[in-house]
């Protein structure tokens, strides 16, 4: 009998996405490029299972806020839900303004016009370089929706840097 | 200061081509270690020219030069396109693209070239001829000058380094030099740059422009108005020095990631203060809970602004014009993904500073790197 289960469990392995670590080191080589980090293309090619892998490098506290940023921004690549529900999560108030930045990028990046909704309200957050980063990923979306949330918004906005954002998502709008 | 002189007003008229300035023969700074010549405004079509030759007269015993024609804007990209020494040979074609020797890149708004690259192009004294492709929508014109360095380079070099401190939280001028963190950062830059014979000698500077604009130094894939007006604001004391602008991030905002660092170039605009490659940006967010990382950044960035390249790109496409720099070459491709990956070129160039990405343990540079960039016009 326990060979019977032992069998099942080898095989569900066999047939699984890659375990978290296994593929740890290639993706960190990415994620630590100097310049540009790897591309959808590279990441996609290392196979199975890297959007596990990217989420376990971003939560782990070992690995330095930059490259855990990266892996927050390389899940773009990999539009499921548990991946939009973990980036939801880390827009949240709840970590290093670094990655809920790169959440909001990656949120507008993977899940176009229905993101917009979910990146509403940190727009309000008191984070500046958090307002900065939903301005630039709403922008990126290019919708009406988000071109008319941003001009709402300009007239509330108290910070000069992220009204300077705005204008120059909606002057690139234009000339679009 | 006189024998500068001498050689300056050839250099002027040399200057073939060039459409006005060619009898200005302005000397905008010189001494007897560095000499900036104008080299003159080139005319180029607005649908993207070339400027046709612009020729540089070397003086015997300098051991590099910076040159640079630069105002195209920051919307359109310029590169050498061919570059050829005093006899006449054509040791860079951007047709061929051979890079053994020398090599070119696009730069946005100013397209900066140095020799030597490599101890197997080194400078002579005579005319090099420069000619440079500006892309399309230019201004129609741009202004071209030169940085000769004339004094010897030695064996070991000092290089100033201006730390100029943007929003870091619990950083700034007058915390790092005390800062434990920040130090092992720079101790990790000094034992990488140490290989190379390379001391750098720092100043601690906050910076006094808009730091919550450039806290986060926010480009896109091709925009960089922000990394380069930021650079702009580089005014070391003395300009043979090379700036690094400690940030929180640079932030590409087309893709959301982010950019470990950036440098002016490469090369960088070497002993030119001012301009939108004078200097580089490094994203120093982790300089407390990873500051050997910063160091490593730093240190790699920095030796492309001294004129360095990688010594292998990731997609096997480039290789450094150095000669006992290590290639990787694709066939070390194991899992065939099409990155040349660190394990994949360990032994074959995966343990230098520049190579393509961040290896654990200490990085070191060539004999020949060190060469290189303790000729740059930035070092002495």
């Amino acid at each position: 009998m326990s060979r019977v289960i032992w069998a099942i469990v080898a095989a569900t392995l066999c047939t699984s996405p890659a375990m978290a670590g296994e593929n740890r080191d290639a993706v960190l080589d990415l994620l630590n490029a100097f310049e540009l980090p790897g591309s959808e293309t590279d990441f996609k090619a290392l196979g199975e299972g890297i959007d596990t892998e990217l989420m376990a490098i971003a939560e782990d506290a070992t690995v330095p806020t930059s490259r855990r940023g990266r892996a927050v921004s390389a899940l773009q690549f990999y539009p499921n839900n548990v991946v939009q529900e973990f980036l939801v999560g880390h827009l949240a108030a709840a970590d290093k303004s670094l990655i809920r930045r790169k959440a909001a990028y990656s949120l507008a990046a993977g899940w176009g016009e229905a993101s917009i909704v979910l990146l509403q309200s940190s727009l309000v957050d008191e984070d500046v370089q958090l307002r900065i980063a939903v301005v630039n990923a709403l922008g990126n979306v290019d919708a009406d929706l988000a071109r008319k949330l941003l001009t709402e918004h300009k007239r509330v906005e108290t910070e000069d840097a992220v009204k300077t954002a705005i204008e120059t998502v909606l002057a690139k709008a234009v000339k679009k | 200061m006189a024998a500068t002189s001498i050689w300056l007003l050839p250099a002027v008229l040399l200057a073939c081509g060039a459409d006005e300035g060619a009898d200005s023969g302005i000397e905008t700074a010189s001494s007897d270690e560095l000499s900036i010549v104008d080299l003159g405004s080139y005319s180029v079509n607005d649908t993207g020219d070339f400027t046709g030759d612009v020729n540089v007269e070397v003086p015997a015993g300098a051991s590099s030069v910076m040159a640079y024609c630069s105002g195209y804007g920051y919307a359109q990209l310029g590169k050498v396109w061919y570059l050829t020494t005093p006899d006449g040979t054509k040791v860079y074609d951007g047709d061929i693209g051979d890079e053994t020797k020398w090599r070119s890149d696009w730069n946005d708004d100013m397209a900066t070239a140095l020799v030597p690259m490599t101890p197997k192009l080194a400078l002579t004294d005579g005319t090099w001829t420069f000619n440079w492709w500006i892309g399309a929508n230019n201004p129609g014109s741009v202004d071209c000058k030169a940085v000769i360095r004339l004094d010897e380079p030695t064996d070991t070099a000092n290089i100033a380094v201006d730390l100029v401190f943007v929003g870091l939280d619990g950083l700034d001028a007058t915390t790092a030099a005390a800062d434990p963190n920040f130090q092992a950062a720079l101790a990790q830059f000094e034992v990488e740059w140490s290989s190379a014979g390379l001391t750098p000698q720092y100043n601690y500077v906050d910076f006094a422009g808009d730091v919550a604009k450039y806290t986060v130094v926010d480009v896109t894939d091709d925009d960089f108005s922000e990394f380069n007006s930021l650079l702009r604001t580089a005014n070391p004391a003395n300009d043979r020095t090379l700036t690094f602008f400690l940030v929180q991030e640079i932030s590409n905002s087309t893709s959301g990631t982010t950019t470990l660092g950036k440098s002016g170039g490469p090369p960088g605009a070497a002993a030119v203060s001012g301009t939108s490659k004078s200097g580089v940006v490094v994203s120093a967010i982790d300089y407390d809970s990873a500051p050997e990382d910063v160091g490593k950044i730093m240190a790699h960035e920095g030796g492309h602004f001294l004129g360095l390249w990688h010594t292998t790109e990731a997609d096997g496409s480039h290789n450094d014009p150095i000669g006992d720099t290590p290639e990787c070459p694709m066939s070390a491709d194991a899992n065939a993904n099409g990155t040349l990956n660190s394990a994949e070129c360990a032994g074959q160039g995966a343990e230098n500073v520049m190579w393509w990405t961040l290896t654990s343990g200490t990085a070191t540079l060539t004999s020949d790197q060190g060469w290189v960039i303790r000729r740059s016009p930035a070092a002495n």
